[in-house]
């Protein structure tokens, strides 16, 4: 029985279209003959098809285009396909816009705060006497006593622009306590907005921190000039002077003139760049209101960059008001990290201890940027006064956070 | 003398001063308008000036850096030795800033000068002359009512004595170049060396750019860039610089002229904060500090 088995099964595995055989169950056609197999053994099968010499032609190009139609034809082949070719596609741009970029920017950031390329270019930004100005304070500290402890905050606001309402809204959303909480103010509170000597009111009421902003600074320029001129009261020169001025110097104008004699005593008092000293998880933290030139002193910081920049330039660390070159944040981000990483790395490092020795910059000024929070610049205007946000970046025990109110859109 | 007296005599010298220092709504109007080029040429009608043909009124005795920076009619000869050069350099600038002051004349220190009052506040010590600018209106207001004028300087030092010209060019008053050949609109004249400051005045010369001023010499500058002027201190007293001082000086000089520390000879010293001359004799010098 087991030999019918095999042999039925090995009939079967054959070529059915061999039609020299029929396909007649075995235990009829063993029945049949009767007589020894080789007796039946005939030459026909050499003429047949399928035993024939195959014809010379597979190496036909043809041919061979068929062989990878079939293979690229086949299902799982398309699929790898595109697999594969996705993931190239994916690894290439990531090289080609993030990857790459990232590399050039951390190895071009490194090479600009190299000392040696600093003597390569000449000299970098800040090593100048710094010029003296008449009613601008360069440097300011915060009292020790108001650094975030227990139920302490510091409340930091960004650039307030004279809106007044919104920052209203946003001390009650900070439920703001003047026994507990201290503002500070990222310069720019006044200007543009509508109503600049209310803000200015509020913060003086408060005993508010503030540092100077570029618009602050053009008005209480334009202001002493204005009291040495005479022209405070006198308007008999405003047409003369509109005709050589644009309509935001007329503002100015006009809110210079508006601002009593104490406010403006005490917006000048507004330091440039404001030392909140050791504030916890932190290290020390600064308030200014366009940024710092890395590995310069605070005492040192040209001022009117502090107030105005937005970009600087890689090899000689020149600030630029301008949006031309890297943004500033990127090179001082890069220099803190360095200096972090030199002192976390040291045997023994105390973590708390080498965090002491960066500086985290809190600024204004770049609404076009928008909040922009790193590990070492915390940007936080986020354009008021054109309809975006007021924010506020609260230091407390915990850490830090970020308070929101929107706001109406004052320069339409 | 009886106290109302002296007090009548206060009174009218503040107002005098006054008077002067502010001029009035007209004088704004006369000299700040733009040009009507139609209109018959006041400079022809009014002061016997040819623009076609235009003389050069300031002279020099030769034009190197050295020679290029007296006057020629003071000029002694022979080049003042530097250290003489750079005492009188310095009083010649007090003495100016000083006397723009107490007169109400507004004015403010421009080019090389600005670059070294970024420095450290003072004149850098290879630089030959000193330069100073004003607007028009005060430039025509100078030359109505100021010029040649000389001015006795004297300071706590009785050895030192100086006095000085103010001399305001004739074709100050044609605010376009011109021919070119007065760029410089006024002198300040150190009277004994014939060593000078140059005054040049800004103007608004097309009447479609209302905020941008130019000099004879083709810098350009907003209204925003100058103004409000920002109150400082040059070689020891209060002078005016323009707002946005840093972006007016990276445009004339390039980013490196706030960042190089080599420059005609000297390196800056960042914890003297000085200029100091490459020769070994003042390397020496600084090691007895």
């Amino acid at each position: 029985m087991a030999t019918y088995h095999d042999t039925e099964s090995l009939e079967y595995s054959s070529d059915s279209d061999d039609s020299r055989f029929s396909p007649h169950p075995p235990s009829q056609r063993i029945k049949r003959y009767t007589r020894p197999l080789i007796d039946y053994v005939r030459n026909d099968w050499q003429f047949s098809n399928k035993y024939t010499h195959p014809p010379d032609e597979p190496s036909d190009p043809a041919r061979c285009m068929q062989l990878v139609m079939s293979i690229v034809t086949a299902p799982r082949f398309r699929r790898y396909v595109v697999v594969y070719l996705m993931l190239v596609i994916t690894c290439t741009v990531g090289w080609v816009y993030f990857l790459s970029p990232r590399l050039e920017e951390h190895a071009e950031l490194l090479r600009a705060l190299d000392p040696e390329v600093k003597e390569e270019v000449g000299g970098w930004f800040g090593t100048n006497a710094l010029p003296n100005f008449d009613n601008i304070v360069q440097l300011g500290t915060l009292d020790e006593g108001l650094i975030p402890t227990g139920e302490k905050r510091l409340i930091v606001v960004g650039d307030v622009q004279g809106c007044k309402a919104e920052l209203d809204r946003l001390l009650e959303e900070l439920l703001f306590n003047p026994t507990n909480d201290h503002l500070v103010f990222t310069g720019n509170m006044i200007s543009r907005g509508p109503e600049s000597i209310d803000v200015v009111e509020l913060a003086r009421n408060y005993s508010a921190s503030c540092v100077r902003g570029n618009d602050e600074d053009r008005v209480l320029v334009l202001r002493h000039d204005m009291v040495e001129a005479q022209t405070l009261n006198d308007h008999s020169t405003d047409e003369y002077l509109d005709g050589q001025s644009t309509d935001q110097a007329k503002r100015e104008r006009d809110l210079a003139r508006a601002l009593t004699d104490e406010q403006a005593d005490w917006l000048d008092a507004c330091p440039v760049i404001l030392d909140l000293g050791q504030v916890p998880n932190l290290g020390q933290v600064a308030v200014v209101h366009g940024g710092l030139v890395p590995g310069v002193e605070l005492e040192k910081q040209d001022p009117y960059s502090v107030m105005n920049m937005l970009s600087i330039d890689l090899e000689t660390h020149l600030p630029s008001s301008e949006r031309d070159g890297i943004r500033w944040t990127k090179l001082f981000n890069k220099h803190q990290s360095t200096t972090y990483t030199t002192y976390s790395g040291l045997k023994n490092a105390d973590l708390e201890e080498a965090k002491s020795h960066t500086t985290t910059v809190i600024y204004g000024h770049d609404s076009e940027k928008s909040l922009d929070i790193t590990t070492y610049t915390k940007g936080i205007d986020t354009g008021c006064v054109r309809g975006g946000e007021l924010t506020a970046l609260v230091l407390s025990e915990n850490g830090e956070n970020l308070i929101q109110v929107r706001c109406n859109n004052y320069l339409e | 003398m009886n106290p109302r007296g002296l007090l009548a005599l206060v009174t009218c010298a503040i107002w005098s001063v006054v008077a002067t220092a502010y001029p009035s709504t007209a004088d704004h109007s006369a000299h700040g308008s733009f040009i009507n080029r139609n209109a018959p040429d006041p400079l022809w009608q009014k002061y016997g000036l040819n623009r076609s043909d235009e003389f050069k009124y300031f002279h020099e005795p030769g034009r190197d850096d050295t020679l290029g920076h007296y006057d020629s009619r003071f000029f002694q000869g022979e080049p003042v030795p530097d250290e003489e050069r750079s005492i009188t350099l310095t009083h010649m600038i007090r003495a100016y800033l000083n006397f723009f002051a107490d007169n109400g004349l507004e004015t403010w220190i421009a080019h090389g000068t600005l670059l070294g009052w970024w420095w450290n506040g003072k004149i850098m010590p290879w630089d030959w002359d000193i330069d100073t600018q004003v607007m028009d209106t005060t430039l025509l207001h100078l030359a109505d009512r100021f010029n040649q004028t000389v001015v006795q300087y004297t300071t706590t030092n009785p050895a030192v004595e100086r006095r000085y010209l103010l001399d305001v060019n004739p074709w100050a008053r044609q605010r376009d170049r011109g021919m070119g050949l007065n760029i410089i609109d006024a002198r300040w004249i150190d009277i004994s060396t014939g060593l000078y400051i140059d005054i040049t005045g800004l103007s608004r010369l097309q009447a479609d750019k209302p905020t941008e001023w130019e000099c004879k010499n083709g810098h350009k500058y907003q209204t925003e860039d100058i103004y409000p002027l920002r109150t400082s201190t040059f070689e020891g007293v209060t002078a005016k610089v323009p707002f946005r001082y840093d972006a007016v000086l990276t445009e004339e000089y390039s980013k490196n002229a706030l960042t190089a520390t080599q420059f005609h000879d000297h390196t800056w010293d960042p914890d003297l904060e000085e200029w100091v001359p490459d020769e070994p004799a003042a390397k020496d010098d600084r090691q007895y500090e």
